[in-house]
């Protein structure tokens, strides 16, 4: 390897300081949601998940961000500093009762998998907080916790 | 073509400003593509552009400005040949290198008739993370500010004036040529200045030499 390649993996490695998690989730709510429940839901998931990556060592959010798409409208959340709380933007007309829910995680401090196992800890408190059926679409664990997306082939 | 990179650490306001500055450059008469860039799998911000209707593509499971710089490219050149956008704004992860993304942008240049030029590279500063954000990610946080011609002072509705002046006076160390702005991408403040920069000011083409000077000055190497 060339020391410019040697010089800007260096770089990208500092990257990989920060642990990441994502995941594409669906939740059902049978009773059905409104959008001011919605908007609880989705501020009390991104804090839980955030509050759960710190209780198990996290020491900076990069940002704890989710999409919420609803046959009703879309909101968008964005946790970076949980002093200021969650930065929601709402565009939800009425009450609905399906969701796809896409959540990523990046925290500093703790690696990729404690990361995940402290997202789904806080997954599921809200979920059952709420009372809501949940369906994990996808786990982008096993993709995000590498180092060698980093490397020139 | 013109490619506007907006860079900056995780959360310090990039797809919030990006989002008002493309809709205050299609009020202008532009046509504006937005490109999103995630090391990770998936990334969350194209479907949230998309909600405003602007015209957002996602690459994701990689750097653009090295690793999959490859389809940073074929994005552009598909781009340019299919939608035709005057202006694209790209937001790169949080990792990637500015000027390493000005070289990717260029290799466009090879797949389609298309001649790219630069606004100037823009930096945000998230002026009410600054101490936390140099006792954790400090070299990536002066990688960015280092390469930047653009520094923005971001959040200064809510920052204090002693942390904007901390932000201030760590630009100027890293980045003593670079200009300083002060936003807030919450109460669209210099919002109109920064559309501005896009549309009517450029940044050189990508050159080596300088590109390894930047890192060489990162690193002190030899």
């Amino acid at each position: 390897m060339e020391e410019d390649d040697e010089l800007h993996l260096e770089l990208h490695r500092a990257a990989d300081e920060l642990g990441k998690f994502a995941a594409k989730l669906r939740i059902r709510d049978d009773k059905g949601m409104t959008p001011e429940r919605a908007k609880k839901f989705m501020d009390s998931l991104l804090t839980t998940v955030t509050k759960e990556c710190f209780h198990d060592g996290a020491d900076l959010i990069g940002h704890v961000k989710a999409f919420m798409n609803t046959p009703t409208g879309t909101m968008m959340g964005s946790l970076v500093d949980l002093e200021i709380g969650v930065q929601l933007t709402p565009s939800l007309e009425r009450k609905f009762h399906e969701a796809d829910i896409t959540l990523h995680v990046i925290v500093h401090g703790i690696w990729d998998d404690k990361v995940r196992d402290a997202a789904r800890r806080g997954i599921e408190k809200v979920i059952k907080q709420y009372g809501v059926k949940l369906e994990v679409l996808q786990d982008y664990f096993e993709t995000e916790k590498s180092i060698e997306h980093h490397l020139k082939k | 073509m013109k490619i506007a990179q907006i860079a900056g650490f995780l959360g310090s306001g990039k797809t919030t400003l990006l989002i008002d500055v493309s809709k205050e450059l299609v009020l202008r008469g532009h046509r504006i593509a937005i490109i999103v860039n995630d090391v990770g799998e998936i990334n969350v911000d194209a479907r949230f552009i998309e909600s405003y209707g602007l015209k957002a593509k996602e690459i994701s499971g990689g750097c653009i400005c090295c690793q999959i710089a490859g389809s940073f490219a074929n994005t552009l050149a598909i781009l340019h040949d299919t939608f035709k956008p005057d202006i694209v704004i790209v937001e790169p992860s949080g990792v990637a290198i500015p000027w390493g993304l000005k070289r990717a942008a260029e290799y466009s240049e090879a797949e389609t008739n298309v001649i790219i030029e630069h606004a100037p590279v823009i930096t945000l500063v998230d002026a009410m993370r600054i101490d936390l954000l140099m006792d954790s990610v400090k070299r990536l946080v002066e990688t960015q500010i280092r390469e930047a011609d653009v520094a923005l002072i971001n959040k200064i509705d809510a920052a204090s004036e002693e942390q904007i002046e901390k932000s201030r006076k760590l630009i100027r160390g890293i980045n003593p040529t670079a200009e300083i702005m002060l936003v807030s991408g919450r109460n669209q403040i210099g919002l109109k200045e920064v559309a501005d920069l896009i549309e009517k000011r450029v940044s050189p083409r990508y050159d080596e030499a300088v590109e390894k000077e930047l890192l060489r000055k990162q690193y002190g190497s030899a």
